[in-house]
């Protein structure tokens, strides 16, 4: 009983952590087609605004930490991204990277490489079904949860979200029904990464924070969003469960190592089997523009 | 058709770019200090990776995001070979025989029918990832990540070895694979995938060639690198490394052979002296500068001084790939021989389609005569254009038989059925946008089946050489397409609404043309098309599709008498 | 081998455009490639110095450096050597074998220096000590072990894994208990490290129960720490390193381990405790180096140390490693009285000093002997030597 509950509270801690991420990558894979490379690096620099203002009271940290990379997601969308839309998913990927450097060796410059932590706001373990687990990290894993459902009501019960939706599904469909692109897009882009900066805060507290923190996170929220069914933003959600439900077990059953080489290959064979199963959005005013700029 | 020949595959100037490389490469050694010279042997080495994986990308637009792998493989057979004395040749052979495989099961896995362009992006991502992790893990093998130690020559011996090395493969690559009906078939598969297809070139059996040659490329730089690296490590082979080529690439232009090698040595040799003059700060402001190429330089900076460089707008267009060919057609493909048992062109039986829930075409059975022109008319929803891909392999139907020419297609895809003797056209022109309309021709001949006379009507194309297909006029795209299908000698082909945003002269005049070419050419016609004037012009006979069946089928005065049809469809004729 | 290999440095790097000067003459061909150092009696001793001030062991290397440009500084301040001030060369190795042998070759040819000195590494540690071999020119690590490079050129001043382990093993089987539990990265230096540790537990009838390692980068460690919880270990002995260090030690607290169990090795080394929150304090350790060691020699290293680079936190082993090394490079040539390899080398056997560690000198297969300190971490920070354990001998061979 003891090792179902742990296992279940594994699951679900890693599952908060990844669906915030698979949710923000998702998004913006799903309305820019653009695979953010540099996610991993939002998360560390969320977790590096946490080490930096520690004078700061742990929840407005919390807050300054989501304002400053909306912010720097407003500046990248605006004057990177926006022109490279029409040249393929490659060139914004090329792009994402490089931000992701910039962000690592502006964090290793300002904060060096030696690792650094944040203090937990809350200490101590509580007890869930005769198993004591740390507060903090239920703590944590309860606030993701209760944003990805906010984020969920927010989709699909509001007017915002039915343009959002409908701006995914058909852009040019959406543009024609007085849906403006740009700001959806914007908007997109800078939620998305809002997301990721969250989880890094929230998760700070667990880590030991050097500049290559991120880095690591990429490979499984990718996962998870390409796993997701196609065309639906609960989709990444669904991803982020079998990723978080699929590490777990492996690295219970199995050495580290071979857990990491098996959940690998279980996601090849998943996708090599199950192409559908991936959502390749190319954004229909790419293809748009393409075919209209000769006429 | 016959569209005069003029360049050979290996042109003099190519002979004289060789010579020139092959000379600067020579003297190097004399007049480089021994670091230089060591960093520009590692830099020729890792440029030959970026042309690997140039191959695929650049010329073929497969995604890989994980090419270590295949470095690393290469890297590995000559350090494990090196470390267990055993003979480093055949064992640097057999890693890229290997490299072959694995790329050959994932291509096969990544770019079927099906997949998109994320699967290959994951695929090669986890694979990057499961090589790093097998080099760390295996430590028998690979002495997990202390690595193994492959001694070098001496930095010249190594430099002449890797210059050697290098210019072999790359010179080997572009004559026979660049240069020939496979760079070709590249760049048309890059370009347009789908009318490559409609070709008769087969998309996933070229894109996996594409994929499976850039592996062996990728895993014989690694095997030419490892004794200028010195020590493998579980890094060659991983994630950081496969971006890094990517940058390499993107920093000197894909799509050249040229971007490829300067991407690497501008990279990592700049990255060095760099190093040396600001310290630490060098990796940020490379990541600025990276950032910088990539949003102003989309082309690379290769691609951006060539634009600079006033040149033919076909050879830029070309990627240096030979489009021109004396070919013969398609051997086994007579005139003619096609047509079916009582003369069908096309047969349909019991075809049903659906997307999801919603049934499109709930059961058409339709036989089509070699040589007639037929004309599918239809309310909007009606299932014309399903019909019209079911037959051309672009949907596969849910139930029932396709047989073409005699031929059951019925599970065959689009590039088989062309070869069979299909020619599509789209509803929006399909052509090879970024070629000229020469070009596009070019590479129609070359997989034509048999060589045809073009109608006077279009024989133009054959010298328009100077501007881009996107650059045309809708009429006039549409005529090339009509071209280029016809170049490829078909027996039937389909058309989708040809008139479709043409002014009223051009459709007539289109109209005339593709009957003359139904008449002199025998070809049999199968058109979707709503203007009723151009329907009168062209058919022979009219098929009506509503809600997915045959209502009506006759000429069209008899269509255009039948209640039904007037009813549902001609109301306002 | 040594610790915090991490895989290649995260760099890449981008065009900027570079002028490449060439140099009109003296190119490679002709020209002495073969290395080699004839420096002449009245030669400063030059010395090439690689450190990975970029990349994920930056702070290691940053650390390797400070000691040493301590160190330099001090020397050259008192005279230099030979009358003449130590010269050094400095390139950043970027944690990279490939550019750490093409740096080595470059430091060897061009700037013709008679030393090799730094690295962390185990990879490029490895690829240079090649370089240096096939160059003949000696070569010294300031890092743990290098006890799989054996070659006459090597001279490493880090401390081995049995100098660690031998005393550090029976002192916890004895005070701790007899159930263990091993944890490290996933790489060669800590599955061999934990090796030698599991046969000595063994060997001193202990048990191992509990042996996992995680790739590199892992963030989360909640299910190793379950399978070591469930292990119910007396103690655990952690090979972890770098940021994984700080993840894995604070979430073994977090996760009430460390309520139950005892914990030592790499990762309560000095460079990870200000991230740690305190969670190591009161736990024990074996190293070489403490700044809170007694003496006078270290007493100014300290004081100097912290005031040239304003350093607050605990003195880094590697830092310290550096420092020494470079004076104990220092006396052997000026005992050898010129730079020449064969002389030095010899030199290098015989010296002994009286430094920060107390009495140093390398034995017949190049470890670098010293006392070893059993520490314990105190709260703040402080390293507080419990008791001197001498010098340890580690007798491997060359492998």
């Amino acid at each position: 009983m003891e090792a179902v509950v742990s296992f279940a509270l594994a699951v679900l801690t890693l599952f908060g952590f990844y669906a915030l991420l698979a949710l923000g990558m998702g998004l913006i894979f799903g309305q820019l087609g653009v695979v953010n490379v540099a996610f991993g690096d939002f998360v560390m620099a969320g977790a590096f605004v946490m080490y930096g203002l520690e004078a700061v009271p742990f929840v407005p940290r919390v807050l300054i930490a989501l304002v400053l990379g909306g912010a720097l997601a407003w500046a990248i969308e605006k004057l990177l991204l926006r022109p490279l839309y029409v040249q393929g998913f490659l060139a914004t990927l090329l792009a994402m990277w490089g931000v992701g450097i910039v962000l690592r060796q502006t964090a290793d410059a300002v904060f060096g490489s030696t690792p650094a932590s944040v203090a937990s706001p809350v200490t101590g373990s509580i007890s869930v079904l005769g198993v004591q687990y740390p507060t903090y990290r239920l703590v944590a894993t309860t606030v993701s949860l209760v944003v990805v459902v906010a984020i969920l009501f927010v989709v699909y019960r509001t007017d915002f979200g039915m343009r959002l939706r409908a701006t995914i599904d058909n852009r040019e469909m959406a543009s024609l029904l007085g849906i403006p692109p740009r700001p959806m897009i914007m908007a997109t882009f800078v939620f998305g990464t809002v997301l990721a900066v969250l989880a890094g805060a929230l998760q700070a507290p667990m880590l030991g924070l050097t500049p290559h923190l991120g880095v690591a996170f990429l490979a499984p929220a990718f996962f998870a969003v390409l796993v997701g069914r196609p065309g639906s933003l609960a989709g990444p959600l669904f991803g982020a469960f079998v990723v978080a439900l699929l590490s777990n077990s492996l690295r219970g059953l199995f050495s580290e190592t071979t857990a990491t080489l098996l959940f690998y290959a279980a996601l090849i064979v998943l996708i090599a089997i199950r192409p559908q199963g991936l959502d390749w959005k190319r954004p229909q005013w790419t293809t748009a523009l393409l075919a209209r700029r000769p006429a | 058709m016959t569209v005069p020949v003029r360049s050979r595959r290996v042109g003099r100037r190519h002979v004289v770019a060789v010579a020139i490389t092959c000379v600067g490469l020579a003297v190097a050694p004399f007049v480089l200090l021994p670091y230089p010279l060591g960093l520009l042997t590692l830099a020729l080495a890792y440029g030959l990776f970026a042309f690997g994986l140039d191959l695929a990308w650049g010329r073929a637009g497969v995604v890989s995001i994980g090419h270590a792998a295949f470095f690393g493989l290469g890297a590995y057979g000559v350090a494990i070979a090196v470390d267990r004395d055993l003979p480093v040749l055949p064992v640097a052979a057999g890693a890229v025989a290997a490299a072959v495989l694995v790329a050959w099961l994932v291509g096969r896995a990544g770019l079927g029918p099906k997949a998109q362009a994320s699967t290959m992006a994951v695929l090669t991502v986890a694979l990057t990832l499961i090589a790093e992790q097998a080099a760390r893990s295996l430590l028998g093998l690979t002495n997990g990540g202390n690595g193994l130690f492959v001694p070098g020559s001496g930095v010249v011996a190594d430099y002449y070895r890797t210059a050697a090395a290098v210019v072999v493969v790359v010179v080997l690559v572009w004559l026979v694979v660049l240069r020939g009906a496979l760079g070709r078939r590249f760049l048309a598969v890059r370009v347009n995938e789908s009318r490559a297809a409609h070709l008769g070139i087969d998309p996933q059996q070229t894109k996996t060639l594409a994929f499976v040659l850039s592996a062996a490329v990728a895993a014989t730089a690694g095997a030419v690198a490892a004794p200028v690296i010195s020590l493998i490590s579980p890094s060659s082979a991983g994630i950081l490394m496969s971006t890094q080529v990517l940058v390499w690439l993107a920093v000197g232009g894909r799509g050249t052979i040229a971007g490829a090698f300067i991407g690497a040595a501008l990279v990592t040799i700049g990255q060095q002296y760099l190093g040396d003059a600001i310290g630490s700060w060098y990796l940020l402001i490379l990541g600025v500068a990276f950032i910088l190429v990539v949003r102003f330089f989309p082309t690379g900076l290769v691609g951006g001084v060539l634009a600079l460089v006033r040149r033919p707008l076909a050879e830029q267009a070309a990627q240096g790939a030979a489009l021109e060919t004396r070919r013969r057609p398609r051997s086994g493909s007579s005139p003619r021989d096609g047509a079916g048992p009582a003369g069908k062109a096309v047969e349909l039986v019991g075809v049903v389609k659906g997307f999801g829930a919603v049934p499109v075409i709930q059961g058409v059975d339709l036989d089509v005569p070699t040589g007639q022109v037929l004309c599918l008319i239809g309310p909007n929803g009606a299932g014309k254009t399903t019909l019209l891909s079911i037959v051309g392999g672009d949907l596969a139907a849910d139930e029932g038989r396709i047989r073409l020419l005699g031929h059951d297609v019925t599970a065959w895809a689009p590039h088989r059925r062309t070869r069979l003797g299909l020619g599509r056209l789209f509803q929006i022109p399909s052509v090879f946008l970024e070629l000229t309309p020469r070009q596009n021709l070019l590479l129609a001949v070359a997989e034509a089946r048999r060589v045809i006379e073009l109608p006077a009507e279009l024989r133009r194309f054959e010298s328009q050489d100077s501007l881009r297909a996107q650059d045309l006029p809708l009429a006039d795209r549409r005529a090339l397409e009509l071209a280029v299908v016809l170049a490829g000698g078909p027996d039937v082909v389909l058309l989708d609404e040809p008139a479709a945003g043409l002014s009223h002269e051009d459709s007539i005049r289109l109209a005339r043309t593709l009957r003359a070419v139904a008449e002199e050419a025998g070809c049999t016609l199968v058109a979707v098309e709503h203007d009723m004037e151009i329907v009168r012009e062209l058919a022979d006979r009219v098929v009506v599709l509503a809600n997915g069946r045959v209502l009506v089928d006759g000429s069209m005065d008899e269509v255009a008498r039948h209640d039904e049809v007037r009813s549902a469809y001609l109301g306002a004729v | 081998m040594t610790r915090g290999t991490r895989g290649r440095r995260a760099g890449l790097a981008a065009g900027a455009t570079l002028a490449l000067t060439l140099t009109a003459c003296g190119g490679s061909v002709g020209g002495d490639t073969g290395g080699g150092n004839g420096g002449g009696a009245a030669d400063p001793l030059s010395i090439g110095l690689m450190a990975p001030i970029t990349g994920p062991v930056a702070s290691e290397g940053e650390a390797m450096k400070m000691g040493f440009d301590l160190a330099l500084k001090e020397i050259n301040a008192d005279g230099g050597v030979l009358g003449q001030d130590i010269e050094v060369d400095f390139l950043d190795d970027k944690a990279d074998p490939a550019i750490a042998a093409q740096s080595a070759n470059r430091l060897i040819t061009e700037n013709q220096v008679d030393y090799l000195f730094g690295t962390i590494t185990g990879d490029t540690s490895l690829a240079v000590g090649k370089v240096a071999t096939e160059a003949e020119v000696p070569f010294s690590t300031a890092e743990m072990g290098t006890a799989g490079i054996c070659t006459p050129y090597v001279w490493a001043f880090g401390e081995t894994d049995p100098m660690i382990l031998t005393e550090l093993v029976p002192h916890m089987l004895e005070t701790k208990g007899t159930r263990v539990a091993l944890v490290g990265s996933d790489y060669s230096f800590p599955r061999g490290f934990n090796g030698l540790a599991r046969e000595l537990i063994e060997g001193a009838g202990g048990e191992v129960v509990a042996e996992e390692y995680a790739p590199l980068g892992t963030a989360d460690w909640q299910p190793v720490i379950g399978k070591l919880s469930s292990a119910a270990p007396d103690w655990t002995l952690s090979a972890v390193v770098g940021g994984d260090a700080v993840s894995f030690v604070r979430q073994a607290d977090e996760f009430g381990l460390l309520a139950t169990s005892d914990i030592t090795g790499i990762s309560l080394i000095q460079d990870y405790y200000p991230a740690m929150g305190g969670v190591t304090d009161g736990r024990e350790l074996v190293t070489r180096y403490s700044d809170a060691l007694p003496g006078e020699a270290n007493e100014k290293f300290v004081a100097a140390f912290r005031e040239a680079y304003d350093w607050d936190a605990p003195i880094p082993g590697v830092a310290a490693n550096a420092y020494e090394g470079l004076k104990f490079i220092a006396a052997a040539v000026e005992a050898a009285g010129t730079t020449e390899t064969a002389a030095v080398m010899d030199a290098l056997s015989t010296t002994t000093t009286d430094g920060i560690f107390g009495e140093t000198s390398f034995t017949e297969n190049h470890r670098f002997q010293t006392d070893m300190q059993l520490v314990r971490v105190e709260a703040g920070g402080k390293y507080v030597p419990v008791e001197n354990l001498g010098v340890v001998e580690d007798p491997t061979e060359c492998r």
